[in-house]
């Protein structure tokens, strides 16, 4: 079991008589970036700011290094936290926002400019936030996150607002954090954002944990489908059927079949003198598993409801 | 306390700080230079006399109202601009950034009553030698007035912080607090004339030389009261302030 950094254990947090998180448990490893998804509603919001010291738990507790939040000595030294909203005085520029952190966090001011050219804000540094467009606000974010050059990151939905450059910045840009050995936590509702630069993922649903695995697990464990391109789709699709398999027609020349492997299916072709144009296995993508999961979630019952 | 230096630094780096202080010492100006000039055609509010001099010396008096209203909006004012959220990242025991508000506005609060009074004092003296009225407030009591007033400014910043955590809804506590102020106070002000000098307002005006009320207190012990106020929100705030959920 590699060192964990953070860790989530019997987590539940009620608001009134809605239940938010139920039970929740998870450990995130030390150096790694691991994804924590699910659909929006699911309680990543909730979790993370229990883990940052700003919701209390209803039961159970959320540690970085063995401590609670609230008891970090320099928690902002420790851990550095890109939460969703307005987080910015918008009368407050950039640079000065940047001061008052370093200032609360008794954080090294020396580090501001390079924060600002890490995230690329220098030239408007010195303008109000009230006019900056929401991608300038989540890197500011970052550079504040970033600003104690903190061991841990915790960030929740960073993509929202960025463009798809912005987007491809932010992976790169957590991806080189990993490397330095850091340890990313991100949230994330949107899986193709994700599946290039999370290590491992934790899916949640109506505040419950569906899964946790490293991603080619996730990905891997599934049984994808098999795609069957032929012009005789119709002596295949019966052959296929009468074999007790069940092909689904996706297009005229087209089958999808999830119950049979591609060398049964070519053998059968080859036998019965069937021209195949294509034949895939389709691997499901994060998206198809989180899909599943979070479905088949929403369909089971649930077991101890809160009222 | 380094985040008292980071309250400062808030402070500093927004407008709201320079807005109150510039409405506050334009009023106070105006209300000053309207009293020289319209006193006298008041019946009995001669310029010549003590109470015409008192009110013009204490032209800044609603300068603690200003203090107010500046705590609340430093307080309640991280939650409607999101900032609470970096604020308790940093510093997670939450009380401390009360009470490091509590300082910082108890010295707002006394810059604002301090510059408001000395320009009203420098204009009722610049005023008065021109009209060629002399002074006949005694000099001691013209500095227990600023005195008092610049000192309860000093604890409505400090009020203003406490109601601010209490009620975190800004506009619920700039309205709960004027009117309590301004209303709820001048009611009970009539029906417990004698009670009325242990409430805030009550011992506010004690403080500041305009007291109106059926039994008094000496300057001393009105601080104290207005101390004991201070105390018991900010420990109310800061109970409430631990508990809330900052989503």
């Amino acid at each position: 079991m590699p060192e964990s950094k953070i860790v989530v254990e019997g987590l539940r947090k009620n608001f009134g008589s809605t239940l938010a998180v139920d039970d929740l448990n998870f450990a995130v490893r030390a150096g790694s970036v691991t994804g924590f998804l699910g659909p929006n509603g699911a309680g990543k919001t909730t979790t993370l700011r229990v883990l940052l010291g700003l919701v209390s738990a209803t039961a159970g507790r959320a540690t970085i290094d063995g401590q609670a939040y609230r008891t970090l000595d320099h928690p902002t030294r420790k851990v550095g936290a890109v939460l969703e909203g307005a987080n910015f005085h918008p009368g407050r520029s950039a640079r000065n926002h940047l001061r008052v952190v370093a200032s609360a966090g008794r954080l090294d001011r020396n580090r501001i400019g390079e924060m600002l050219d890490l995230v690329g804000l220098t030239a408007f540094a010195g303008k109000r936030v009230g006019g900056y467009s929401l991608g300038m606000r989540q890197r500011l974010g970052i550079a504040a996150a970033l600003l104690g050059d903190p061991e841990v990151l915790i960030l929740d939905e960073p993509a929202n607002g960025l463009d798809p450059e912005g987007i491809r910045w932010l992976r790169k840009f957590l991806r080189a954090l990993a490397a330095e050995g850091r340890t990313v936590l991100v949230s994330s509702h949107v899986l193709a954002e994700m599946s290039q630069t999370v290590d491992d993922v934790i899916v949640i649903g109506r505040g419950r944990l569906i899964a946790h695995a490293p991603l080619e697990e996730l990905t891997g464990s599934s049984t994808g489908a098999i795609r069957v391109r032929t012009p005789d789709a119709d002596r295949l699709e019966a052959l296929l059927r009468a074999a007790g398999k069940t092909p689904q027609r996706i297009e005229p020349q087209l089958l999808l079949v999830t119950d049979a492997t591609s060398p049964e299916i070519g053998e059968l072709s080859a036998r019965e003198n069937i021209v195949l144009h294509e034949l895939a296995s389709e691997a499901l993508s994060l998206e198809d598993v989180f899909l599943k999961m979070t479905a088949s979630a929403e369909l089971a019952p649930r077991g101890s409801e809160a009222s | 306390m380094h985040i008292v230096w980071t309250e400062f630094l808030k402070l500093r780096t927004t407008r709201l700080w320079w807005g109150l202080a510039s409405a506050l010492l334009g009023l106070s100006a105006l209300i000053a230079i309207l009293t020289l000039v319209f006193a006298g055609e008041t019946p009995g509010f001669a310029l010549s006399g003590e109470t015409a001099q008192r009110s013009l010396f204490t032209s800044a008096g609603f300068n603690a109202t200003f203090a107010l209203v500046f705590g609340i909006i430093g307080m309640a004012g991280e939650y409607k601009q999101g900032t609470i959220t970096p604020t308790f990242l940093a510093a997670p025991q939450r009380w401390r950034v009360i009470v490091a508000k509590a300082l910082a506005y108890a010295i707002g609060g006394f810059l604002l009553g301090l510059s408001s009074n000395l320009l009203v004092a420098g204009i009722a003296y610049v005023g008065l030698a021109i009209k060629d009225i002399e002074v006949v407030v005694p000099t001691s009591e013209i500095f227990e007035l600023l005195g008092g007033t610049t000192a309860t400014a000093a604890f409505f910043g400090v009020l203003g912080v406490a109601v601010g955590a209490v009620i975190p809804n800004q506009i619920a506590a700039l309205i709960g607090a004027l009117v309590e102020q301004l209303i709820a106070e001048p009611l009970l002000f009539n029906f417990f004339p004698e009670e009325a000098r242990f409430l805030i307002g009550g011992a506010g005006a004690i403080l500041s030389g305009t007291p109106n009320l059926g039994a008094t207190l000496s300057l001393w012990a009105a601080a104290g009261v207005l101390a004991a106020w201070c105390l018991a929100l900010l420990a109310l705030g800061s109970v409430v302030t631990e508990r809330k959920d900052i989503t």
